[in-house]
């Protein structure tokens, strides 16, 4: 869509918008370290490093996704499916 | 000695580099003949020196060249702006 | 306002640039000079004159030892920091709830060198990574700013994404003044990505155990529960108290680690009751290791090695050597220290656009005048009580009690002093004024490191005159830096 048809959307939700993509990719993050150090394979100590890293990696990434992806919210219903894929995983790990 | 040529083999790329984009940064634009030896330099003088610096020093040669990418880029944007003075 | 990606992603860009930016700045101009934290901590204490390279003796190791030994049957356990080239004395160390404390052994005869307390390099290294703030507070005061920065970057990259390469190198001296600082800004900031990506990065990743535990998010909140009082009441259980052996000859043991070791130097020693654990330094690579060889106590025998294994734990190691940069020699270091004063200088030039985009449609407001004034307690108070912490160092006496807490009181006085005067000048509409004048104070603070070394230490100047030029330098540097934006200042006043 031309960027000049788009609807006005006003500014003081954006930072509502940062909040909740802050909290959401915060979870998802976590709950990546948790699965992570669920997995079976590598000793729990390396297995949840290995998941920090990768969290830790993808924490501002999905932070910038969650916000910047804002037509009809698909940024955060993208980063909130990710948290749910990951409550999934770590579900059937556990 | 590491340092020192990956300093002056990004130097070179990034001036290669302004000089393919002439009138970004008003130069004069490289008679024909020349580009295709910029657009060489410009890829194959960094890849070579990190090669170099990664093969004889590992970790630290990548920190060298990394620093030495970012300095020399510092060099020619500062060389390139007081050309125009 | 239609919201675009692009302007949506500009405004994340300065806001979570200017909040975490204002952290992020005490951070890297902290951390930058954390990398010669111990030389500092020698420019801190002129009494200290032992070459570097003196060779450490058994005497000096036995002596040592028999002060460790009486610490512990006090109730202090203490720890022995081997000598190195960068710090060539043999330091007997314990934890005092804030810092590593301790005297300075000469390593060749074992005397203990007479030299003044100071907050040192150390104080540059804490603050980095915790503003002094105590407990996890401190950690997470740094950790969430930089992951705000890493949002910062990742928004600009955005931005920016289409003239990245091609404008690599651009900067246009002779535009407007919006458009100048913004083409510096990018520059640096461009050029300088990877080492303030890996630096944010690998910082965060050292303490990520605060922020992000592997634990279930509901019992984060659990384990801060007020104890109960039926807890509260029950006597603490009372360890009966180690018997702690006599310890062995240590040079045979140091000679005996290199080869559990890999060949390695040994770094630092620590004491158990029973056995004592010889560690390899973390100048011996870039993977930042705890590789340790147990010895028994007291005879002496070798008991264990501890090698980490595993690409994952070396993976870590690498990260957190990246990091702290301990392997460098003195160029990497150099090289270090520039590219984070780059790094600082990329966000500085943030929270000064910030402020120029902002100027004229909300200039006479108080948040933006607020602004401004935290700008400026960032930008050069900041250094200035850096400096006055210098100062400290050599004015006390070299005999207060508390003098290191002293020094450390001076440098938040100062900086609380500047923080004052910034917010009052700017509130009340005298930003210009108060920029000039603590950028002239920072120019003299700065500027009167040399002339201040040579006055008070000038024996400490021909023992170690590298570091002294150094700091003494970097000082001149910061004092030519303060001098020419303050005439820029003065030009644009006219």
């Amino acid at each position: 869509m031309d960027a000049r048809r788009r609807p006005a959307v006003p500014a003081w939700n954006r930072p509502g918008s940062l909040v909740l993509a802050c909290l959401l990719s915060y979870g998802v993050a976590h709950l990546v370290v948790m699965d992570i150090a669920r997995l079976p394979g590598p000793a729990t100590g390396e297995a949840t490093a290995l998941g920090q890293i990768m969290a830790l990696a993808l924490l501002p990434v999905l932070i910038v996704l969650g916000f910047g992806a804002h037509a009809r919210h698909v940024g955060l219903f993208v980063v909130g499916g990710c948290g749910l894929a990951a409550a999934l995983v770590g579900a059937v790990l556990s | 000695m590491t340092f020192p040529v990956a300093l002056a083999a990004c130097l070179a790329a990034f001036l290669c580099h302004a000089l393919l984009h002439g009138r970004r940064y008003r130069l004069p634009t490289p008679p024909p003949g020349l580009r295709p030896v910029a657009y060489l330099l410009r890829m194959a003088a960094p890849l070579g020196a990190l090669a170099g610096a990664v093969a004889n020093h590992g970790v630290t040669g990548a920190l060298l060249w990394f620093a030495a990418a970012s300095l020399a880029g510092l060099g020619a944007g500062l060389l390139l702006a007081t050309r125009q003075y | 306002m239609r919201e675009t990606l692009r302007t949506r992603m500009g405004w994340l860009h300065a806001w979570t640039g200017f909040v975490g930016g204002l952290v992020m700045v005490c951070v890297f101009v902290t951390g930058s000079l954390s990398v010669f934290d111990t030389e500092i901590t020698r420019w801190m204490q002129p009494e200290v004159r032992v070459a570097p390279g003196t060779p450490l003796t058994p005497a000096a190791l036995d002596v040592a030892a028999r002060m460790i030994h009486e610490g512990e049957t006090h109730g202090i356990p203490a720890f022995l920091a081997l000598p190195s080239p960068r710090s060539p004395t043999l330091k007997v160390l314990h934890y005092d709830g804030r810092e590593f404390t301790g005297p300075q052994l000469d390593p060749q005869t074992g005397v203990i060198i007479p030299a003044r307390q100071t907050a040192g390099g150390e104080f540059f290294f804490r603050f980095h990574y915790t503003l002094c703030m105590q407990g996890p507070a401190g950690i997470l005061a740094v950790d969430i700013p930089a992951i705000g920065l890493l949002v910062a970057i990742g928004s600009g990259l955005v931005i920016h994404i289409r003239a990245l390469l091609p404008d690599i190198v651009l900067l246009r001296l002779s535009a407007t003044r919006l458009r100048a600082w913004l083409d510096a800004h990018l520059l640096t900031g461009v050029l300088f990505l990877p080492f303030m990506v890996m630096i944010t990065y690998t910082g965060v990743l050292v303490h990520v155990d605060r922020l992000l535990p592997a634990i279930p998010v509901t019992s984060l909140w659990s384990q801060g529960r007020p104890v109960s009082r039926s807890t509260a009441i029950r006597p603490p259980h009372v360890a009966p108290s180690p018997v702690f052996q006599p310890l062995p000859p240590l040079a045979p043991l140091l000679a005996a680690a290199r080869a559990p070791l890999g060949g390695r130097e040994a770094g630092f020693i620590l004491f158990s009751p029973d056995h004592l654990s010889i560690f390899a330094s973390d100048a011996s690579g870039p993977f930042l290791t705890r590789d340790h060889a147990d010895f028994h106590l007291p005879d002496g025998a070798l008991l264990a090695t501890a090698a980490t294994s595993g690409s994952i734990a070396r993976s870590v190691q690498l990260l957190h050597g990246l990091h702290y940069a301990r392997f460098a020699a003195t160029g990497l270091r150099w090289l270090y220290l520039v590219s984070g004063l780059c790094a600082t200088a990329v966000i500085a030039s943030g929270l000064v656009l910030f402020g120029m985009k902002r100027r004229r449609d909300r200039g006479h407001t108080v948040a933006f005048r607020i602004g401004e004034g935290l700008t400026m307690t960032t930008l050069v108070g900041l250094p200035a009580s850096l400096c006055a912490l210098l100062w400290a160092s050599r004015l006390l006496p070299a005999t207060l009690p508390g003098r290191d807490g002293t020094e450390i009181t001076v440098f938040f006085t100062v900086w609380g002093l500047c923080a004052l005067h910034a917010l009052t000048c700017a509130v009340t509409g005298r930003g210009l004024r108060a920029w000039r004048t603590q950028l002239a104070m920072s120019a003299v603070l700065a500027g009167g490191l040399l002339p201040l070394d040579g006055l008070t230490a000038p024996a400490a100047l021909h023992a170690a005159p590298a570091i002294h030029a150094a700091v003494d330098g970097m000082g001149l540097g910061a004092a030519s830096l303060a001098l020419y934006v303050l005439s820029h200042l003065r030009d644009r006043a006219a």
